[in-house]
């Protein structure tokens, strides 16, 4: 038994002193892979004397392509040549754009070599062709398919990139199957990806968002949110549609709060009534309507919504009140005209609309 | 008699060596776990896998305080140097005897607000409230009756105004990047209620606008087996444990959490000392009693500078207050116990903390009287356990090395040949004489244990150094 437990140690030093071995060489060939940085290699005076070449010709040679190709689908030499590239980018970067984009086709194939590898080496080729900017002109079916694909992966990354790389080729259609595919998997990805990546989307957005709009009902609510909030960051157009989707008490509640918020950014009259509607309790609906709509009355200035907004202050739900009390004191409207409420005997009223009016106050102060 | 004992101490034998073959077998899998786990994040890194765009979440910064003159006022100018697009700092000065709160109105330039304080979770009631637009950054200072950490934390959640907040200590800084660090769990996984930091030791370290300047090991033998020890359990065991949703620690230091659901936790527990353990268990049971998918994240991505104690008496006084902790949170939890509803954190990581850190330095002190038997009986080969003795300390040494070199290889940190050589003169020293130490504090935590209360833990404070 002694004996066995004394092994049983060794062993496992043994095991530990070759993973601190491991450890050693690791920042050793790290520190030689710094070494190696600080000086040009091999690898970044061949790639400037080729695109210096390229410059001259305006052309890259059969056998230039079948070698680069050859060469990157091997992703430590991928590395290597994205390294130099940096440098290039840095020092000559018309000519190194110029020269990227003439390997488009190359990157395509190399798309279509990494899609077989993990998913990190698949994510890095993608990143790569964001960062090169390679994808203005996805006009191969093959690469859009695969990107779709790619964009249905488990990996945040790997999606997060396909996507990076459709957004940046302007292509509406292969946009929205992507989104299609990533629903269909029942793949999480945050709205603010997703909502930022659209708004990145280098084509026709609206047109995009015709596109995603059309087909909403085969997406799951993330992405039917995410495209709202995409349409209410970069274009209005969508107000009957949105009034239609509030109305329906059927619909997601997060899908008609954020009805809401685009007529906190559109004005749009018919919707009006619905919103001092919900604000007076007409409709039976949920705090968080009131306290969403509470903000949107701001683009409705009038008596009937300054009303129903103090009416609002003494709502039994705290955000209510506060929403409520920050559209009135940013209305602009002089101090005197809330006394009623400064000095009346609701406390949480009294406090919340003070609290806003001072914030005011010291916000103009401070600029 | 002596054939009773005898028999008795032969099972105790038995007993031990099942108890440190458990021990040797659960450090190597964790440093095992946790180098892997680095390498692939390192080659993530290098092979770009990460979200680097200008994503964010908004993110409440809590800083409870007290009697923190010396510190707070650079630990928010570090909060204001962060690369993060939205957040906001809420200061809690939970009634300081000192300056603290003048020191931050004066240095801030702060204005009295009436501001009211929606109460979701039970706090002490505040005395002021001071707040400053400093840029694209809301700070806020609130001035509020002494109640302890945990409810400076809760004023702190109730004043929040983001979805997610992080707590952190008044004397620690942030490192430019962690906030982006620190939310991209969230990003990834929107199942992710809490996410944990990396805490790393700024005694040795010079910092200047949130970016680490220079690093090297401290001399100070208590500040240097500090770092062996942290390196060896937040890159060891919680990476491991982290693969199946096994973390029952989130440091009080740098952590971020989702509000509504810590709310609806009902918030931190202001009665107990190891408010931030007490929190993630109780995440934990939440969770897992209201059926929620959760996950409960470490992101050693994230970086926070903390100070630790350089004297031994404030070392003995910070240890206390964490193993009373500890008590009071598994306690607390005990259902969660080799209980199969909780899964591998009922069986792994409450049973590795029960055992190996809680009952621990108990079990050593009964080693130590049965090895005293032993030698009276002459049943011990000395021979043989001291040469066990020797090896298991080596191991153990080994194992904190290798965590050490983990990190130094995955923070692209360059150290000196003296560095290097230091570290492995505390990893040694660590094994052979630092574990007594805190052996002995763990076992005396209890003494005055109802006095100490709710008590903050008051350390000696120096300034920081952030340039």
């Amino acid at each position: 038994m002694r004996l066995d437990v004394q092994l049983l140690i060794y062993v496992y030093m043994g095991i530990c002193v070759s993973l601190l071995l491991f450890n050693l060489c690791y920042i050793w060939l790290d520190a030689a892979d710094g070494r190696r940085s600080k000086h040009p290699g091999r690898s970044l005076l061949r790639l400037e004397k080729k695109i210096r070449a390229f410059g001259e010709t305006g052309q890259i040679g059969k056998k230039e392509h079948r070698q680069i190709q050859k060469r990157l689908s091997k992703v430590r030499r991928l590395e290597r040549f994205h390294w130099s590239m940096e440098k290039l980018m840095e020092n000559m970067p018309r000519e190194t754009a110029a020269y990227l984009s003439a390997c488009e086709g190359d990157f395509y194939y190399l798309a279509m070599v990494y899609q077989k590898k993990d998913e990190m080496q698949k994510a890095f080729l993608l990143k790569l062709l964001g960062v090169y900017g390679i994808g203005k002109s996805l006009h191969y079916d093959e690469i859009k398919k695969m990107l779709v694909k790619m964009a249905g992966s488990s990996s945040v990354y790997t999606r997060e990139n396909a996507l990076r790389v459709l957004y940046r080729s302007g292509n509406v259609e292969a946009v929205a199957r992507a989104f299609l595919q990533m629903s269909k998997n029942g793949m999480f990805h945050s709205g603010k990806l997703l909502t930022d990546g659209l708004l990145s989307f280098e084509g026709d957005k609206k047109q995009l968002a015709e596109e995603l709009w059309k087909r909403r009902d085969e997406l799951s609510v993330e992405y039917v949110l995410a495209i709202m909030q995409f349409i209410r960051m970069s274009q209005g157009g969508y107000e009957r549609a949105f009034l239609e989707l509030l109305k329906d008490k059927e619909r997601n509640q997060e899908l008609r709060l954020e009805a809401l918020r685009y007529f906190r950014k559109y004005r749009y009259e018919p919707a009006y009534p619905m919103l001092l509607a919900i604000m007076r309790g007409w409709q039976e609906v949920g705090w968080e309507y009131q306290a969403v709509t509470a903000l949107t009355l701001e683009n409705y200035p009038g008596e009937e919504t300054e009303e129903a907004l103090r009416k609002c202050l003494s709502h039994p739900n705290w955000y209510v009140r506060y929403n409520a009390a920050d559209t009135l004191a940013g209305a602009g409207m002089e101090e005197a005209r809330f006394m009623d409420i400064i000095e009346g005997e609701d406390r949480y009223a009294r406090e919340i609309l003070q609290y806003r009016l001072e914030w005011g106050k010291q916000r103009k102060g401070e600029k | 008699m002596t054939e009773f004992m005898r028999g008795f101490l032969i099972y105790v034998g038995y007993f031990f060596i099942a108890y440190l073959v458990m021990y040797s077998s659960f450090l190597f899998c964790s440093v095992l776990a946790g180098s892997l786990e680095l390498y692939r994040q390192k080659r993530r890194n290098r092979l770009k896998n990460e979200l680097d765009e200008d994503y964010y979440v908004p993110v409440s910064i809590l800083v409870p305080a007290h009697n923190e003159e010396v510190t707070v006022a650079d630990t928010v100018r570090s909060l204001l140097e962060l690369d993060y697009l939205l957040y906001e700092i809420v200061i809690v000065d939970d009634g300081s005897t000192d300056k603290t709160a003048e020191q931050l109105v004066h240095a801030f330039d702060m204005k009295k607000i009436a501001r009211p304080i929606r109460r979701q979770v039970f706090c002490q009631q505040e005395k002021a409230v001071y707040e400053v637009q400093i840029g694209k950054v809301l700070v806020t200072l609130i001035v509020k009756k002494n109640g302890g950490k945990a409810d400076a934390l809760n004023m702190g959640i109730n004043a929040a105004r983001y979805p997610y907040f992080i707590c952190m200590d008044a004397d620690s800084v942030l490192q430019a990047d962690s906030l982006k660090e620190i939310v991209k769990p969230v990003l990834e996984d929107h199942h992710v209620v809490a996410c944990g930091g990396l805490v790393r030791i700024s005694n040795s370290a010079k910092l200047r606008k949130g970016r680490l300047i220079t690093y090297h090991m401290p001399w100070n033998p208590i500040v240097g087996m500090q770092i062996m020890e942290y390196d060896r359990s937040f890159l060891a065991s919680r990476l491991m444990m982290n693969q199946f949703n096994g973390n029952l620690i989130i440091s009080g230091a740098f952590g971020l959490f989702q509000k509504k659901i810590v709310i609806s936790a009902g918030g931190y527990d202001a009665s107990t000392m190891g408010e931030d353990m007490e929190l993630v268990m109780r995440l934990h049971v939440f969770c897992q009693k209201n059926k929620l998918p959760y996950s409960i994240q470490y992101a050693p991505g994230a970086i926070c500078w903390s100070q630790a104690p350089s004297t031994v008496g404030d070392l003995m006084k910070q240890r206390r207050r964490w193993h009373l902790g500890l008590f009071q949170s598994m306690f607390r939890h005990r259902q969660m116990f080799l209980n199969r509803e909780f899964g591998m954190v009922g069986y792994v990581s409450y049973f590795y903390y029960l055992l190996y850190e809680l009952l621990s330095p108990f079990i050593e002190l009964f080693g130590v009287f049965t090895m005293v038997a032993a030698v009276v009986l002459n049943l011990v080969h000395v021979r043989f356990m001291v040469l066990f003795y020797l090896v298991y300390a080596l191991f153990g040494a080994v194992m904190t090395l290798t965590a050490f070199f983990a990190r130094i290889y995955t923070h692209n940190i360059t150290l000196r040949a003296s560095d290097a050589g230091k570290a492995v003169l505390m990893c040694i020293a660590e094994a052979l004489f630092f574990r007594f130490i805190l052996a002995y504090v763990r076992i005396t935590a209890f003494l005055g244990y109802k006095k100490r209360g709710k008590q903050w833990g008051s350390l000696k404070r120096e300034k920081i150094n952030i340039g």
